[in-house]
């Protein structure tokens, strides 16, 4: 799926124009133009269409701000979640992602395994010393959220510009109702090619 | 093995099968006998033919390439009408040069087909024939939009949807406005 092209083929164009009746009076060229033009036209108006709340994903894990970074990294492991927004009253005040806790322990991004194998006794001090903590105290405030009717143009905007994994996906009155995640994200073919 | 490599690698649309093939001999064929006929009948004995060569070049849109929106009637009439309309016009302008008078009448033709949406390409040659057609058609003057052009392109506009829509069972037209 990686390298699928998603635009027709001078022989795709060609099978067509037999399956129809009559003479088509256009190039296959200009038709290949046009076609191309056309996909391009209704992508735009198509991501303007389609509303965040079309696309999140509405079971979101979350945590409270009173969790401890132990319960939290539990969660995430069980979930297979890089990520969760912390929730208060319905209200996202926070984010904490796998990176926030690496960099909290001080582990290399870059070489995250190898990184803990070189630092073990350190990694192991700052865990315990921080495994208590409470998501309030190492979470990523403010945290960017999206209004559950802004169009999916907008959510690229967001995730593109603050370079951001996970946006969850708030109502009118700022209660969490679901989570846009890169990841889902790029598991549709189309996402991919807007967010690459 | 090269030059024969370059003839069946065209880049031109693909043949279409021989059943539309056979349809548009059969449509042309209706078509264009209609307006002979029509024209022996009651027009060829008074000196003026019905028959004007683009209507042939009409007929081949209209038959052979009925979905293009060339053949659609707002097109085969507007662009005849509109072009009709360029001849006399041009003629009576520029009378005495024949070169200018051509080249303005088709180029206003296709000036005013475009700006009129009724792009029509035989309508060039119905510019031309008014032009070049000496004194039997020069004394029709604005007339000419109305015989031979109106009323043949009539003709064969109506037989078009008659033979493509309830003969041959083609979508046409596709378009009316």
């Amino acid at each position: 799926m990686e390298n699928f092209n998603f635009k027709p083929t001078k022989e795709d164009i060609l099978n067509a124009f037999k399956r129809i009746e009559g003479y088509i009076d256009i190039t296959i060229e200009d038709f290949q133009k046009l076609y191309e033009l056309v996909s391009q036209i209704w992508w735009e108006r198509l991501i303007k269409e389609i509303k965040a709340k079309d696309i999140m994903n509405p079971q979101v894990i979350f945590a409270s701000p009173e969790e401890t970074l132990e319960e939290i990294v539990r969660k995430l492991v069980k979930a297979k979640i890089s990520g969760l927004p912390i929730v208060e009253n319905e209200k996202v005040i926070g984010l904490l992602s796998e990176k926030d806790i690496f960099k909290k322990l001080e582990i290399d991004m870059n070489f995250k395994a190898l990184s803990i194998f070189l630092n073990l006794e350190k990694t192991i001090q700052n865990w315990e010393r921080l495994k208590n903590s409470k998501a309030k105290e190492i979470m990523t405030t403010p945290a960017i959220t999206i209004e559950e009717n802004s169009s999916v143009e907008e959510v690229f905007k967001i995730i593109k510009m603050h370079k951001i994994n996970r946006i969850p996906v708030v109502n009118y009155q700022g209660k969490l109702v679901g989570i846009i995640t890169r990841e889902d994200l790029l598991k549709h073919p189309f996402f991919r090619v807007e967010l690459s | 093995m090269k030059p024969l490599r370059i003839i069946l690698e065209s880049k031109a649309p693909p043949r279409v099968r021989f059943k539309e093939v056979c349809a548009s001999f059969l449509g042309a064929f209706i078509g264009i006998g209609l307006i002979g006929v029509i024209s022996m009948f009651f027009f060829d004995s008074r000196g003026m033919p019905l028959i004007i060569p683009p209507f042939g070049a009409s007929a081949v849109l209209l038959f052979g390439a009925y979905k293009s929106p060339f053949s659609q009637p707002r097109h085969v009439i507007g662009g005849h009408l509109i072009s009709a309309l360029s001849g006399v016009i041009a003629y009576l302008i520029f009378e005495g040069t024949l070169w200018l008078a051509t080249g303005f009448g088709v180029a206003l033709a296709i000036a005013l087909m475009h700006l009129s949406r009724t792009l029509h390409p035989p309508g060039g040659a119905t510019t031309l024939v008014y032009i070049l057609g000496g004194a039997k058609f020069h004394q029709l003057g604005f007339l000419y939009l109305l015989f031979p052009v109106g009323i043949g392109i009539f003709i064969l506009t109506f037989s078009a949807v008659i033979v493509n829509k309830f003969l041959l069972k083609r979508p046409y037209p596709e378009y009316w406005w």
